[in-house]
């Protein structure tokens, strides 16, 4: 008996270290809230921002991502495939994305090109065919590390992905050699920082962060939660 | 003058003492039980601070809380790569056959089981190695930054592989001290056994 009551407090004291060392990672909501603690961010109000849904929807879910990172791809195919036809196709849910561009020279780049994209109105489009091309050339052939580390989204691969879909792939090599939206990808990872997130994909809502490629029962549950 | 036998006889011991364990169907079922926990706290080791909020704060039914608290188990396909999920639940299962037999130890009088602390130490290992490290949704990148460790995210994620592979060589190294005195304890009970019935065959001559 003393033996079990051990076990569990074993249990207990390591989800004690857990949550203690997820507080970095998950701000409370007095952190969330206190407008004056949190340090200044260099974005401009009528910056473009990447969405999708309703402006007026009931919960705005805040993602962030890095083309280059798996798990993002992973989350981008399943769950919000599902968020999108379960709530943001009704209205109830708005999706704010924003960059968290980490893994590699390539991961500021495809950034950039998310904006870029967004001159054209195909940001779904160019987000769509680039983590297609992540998913075909490298993590459905399990070349997870050489995908993440190595610079394959050069620009030539991005112009080619963009013009797939329709768009204008000299104009948008211009913006990416521009370097037109490189500050507001900078804005996005300070935000990312202000908002207590360490990594991608995080989805960030009402103060609380959703780290990694859940299930869309977590999501579901979560935004039920606040609806 | 006492000879150790070999550590592949000793594997073997091992084996059938942890195996000897399960057939008890009680300690089955706490091998069921724990292998479940320990996965679930590896599972939900990134988002505990959400796990609060949704059980203590959102205004959800008992059963949306308790669905949300199992829907965890789903992110072993949708948040780890096949090789760390294989890994992971590898080493949940492990964890939970070394509380088993931990437990079955302890109450047959072998109170002496230090070992459990390798338990804990591979729990620890085990869930600085969830997550996509590379990505920084895991707890090692965090840990290395508190401990001023600058490191690039590639070598993050291999420090993350590492730590759950150590994770799982710890345990085995436990399981495999245990499974030998889950052996000896099986087979001084079955020493008992025989006593017992040689005694009653005595008395009844």
């Amino acid at each position: 008996m003393r033996l079990v009551l051990w076990i569990a407090g074993a249990f207990a004291l390591f989800s004690l270290l857990l949550i203690f060392l997820g507080e970095d990672n998950t701000p409370s909501s007095s952190t969330a809230r206190s407008a004056n603690t949190q340090p200044a961010v260099d974005r401009p109000a009528e910056a473009p921002e990447l969405t999708h849904g309703a402006a007026d929807a009931r919960v705005t879910l805040v993602k962030y991502m890095d083309f280059k990172c798996p798990l993002c791809n992973s989350l981008h195919q399943n769950a919000m495939q599902e968020i999108d036809g379960a709530y943001i196709e009704s209205g109830d849910v708005r999706v704010v994305y924003r960059n968290l561009a980490s893994l590699g020279p390539d991961s500021p780049r495809a950034a950039q090109g998310a904006y870029c994209a967004l001159e054209q109105e195909l940001f779904h489009e160019y987000q769509d065919t680039t983590y297609a091309y992540m998913w075909d050339n490298y993590y459905s052939q399990g070349l997870i590390q050489e995908g993440e580390f190595s610079d394959v989204l050069t620009t030539d691969v991005l112009r080619q992905t963009f013009s797939s879909v329709g768009g204008d792939g000299n104009a948008f090599v211009s913006c990416l050699e521009d370097e037109t939206y490189a500050q507001l990808v900078e804005a996005d990872r300070q935000l990312a920082s202000r908002d207590g997130v360490r990594g991608t994909p995080s989805v960030v809502a009402a103060g609380e962060v959703i780290v990694g490629a859940q299930p869309f029962s977590i999501y579901r549950t979560f935004i039920e939660s606040l609806l | 003058m006492s000879m150790t036998p070999p550590l592949s006889t000793r594997a073997v011991i091992s084996l059938r003492g942890v195996a000897g364990v399960l057939r008890y169907p009680r300690y089955a079922l706490v091998f069921i039980a724990m292998s479940a926990l320990s996965l679930g706290l590896v599972l939900w080791s990134l988002n505990i601070g959400l796990l609060g909020y949704v059980l203590f704060e959102a205004p959800l039914s008992l059963l949306q809380k308790l669905g949300f608290l199992l829907d965890i188990y789903g992110s072993i396909a949708t948040n780890y790569a096949s090789g760390q999920a294989m890994t992971i639940t590898l080493f949940s299962i492990l964890f939970g056959l070394n509380i088993t037999v931990l437990l079955y130890v302890s109450r047959r009088g072998q109170r002496e089981v230090l070992r459990s602390k390798q338990s804990g130490g591979s729990m620890f290992f085990a869930v600085l190695g969830g997550g996509c490290a590379a990505c920084g949704t895991a707890l090692i990148g965090p840990l290395l930054g508190t401990f001023g460790a600058s490191v690039s995210s590639a070598a993050i994620a291999d420090i993350g592989i590492a730590a759950l592979a150590f994770a799982i060589i710890l345990t085995l190294y436990s399981l495999f001290g245990l499974g030998q005195k889950a052996a000896t304890a099986q087979a001084t009970q079955r020493q008992q056994e025989r006593g017992a019935f040689s005694k009653d065959q005595t008395h009844e001559k």
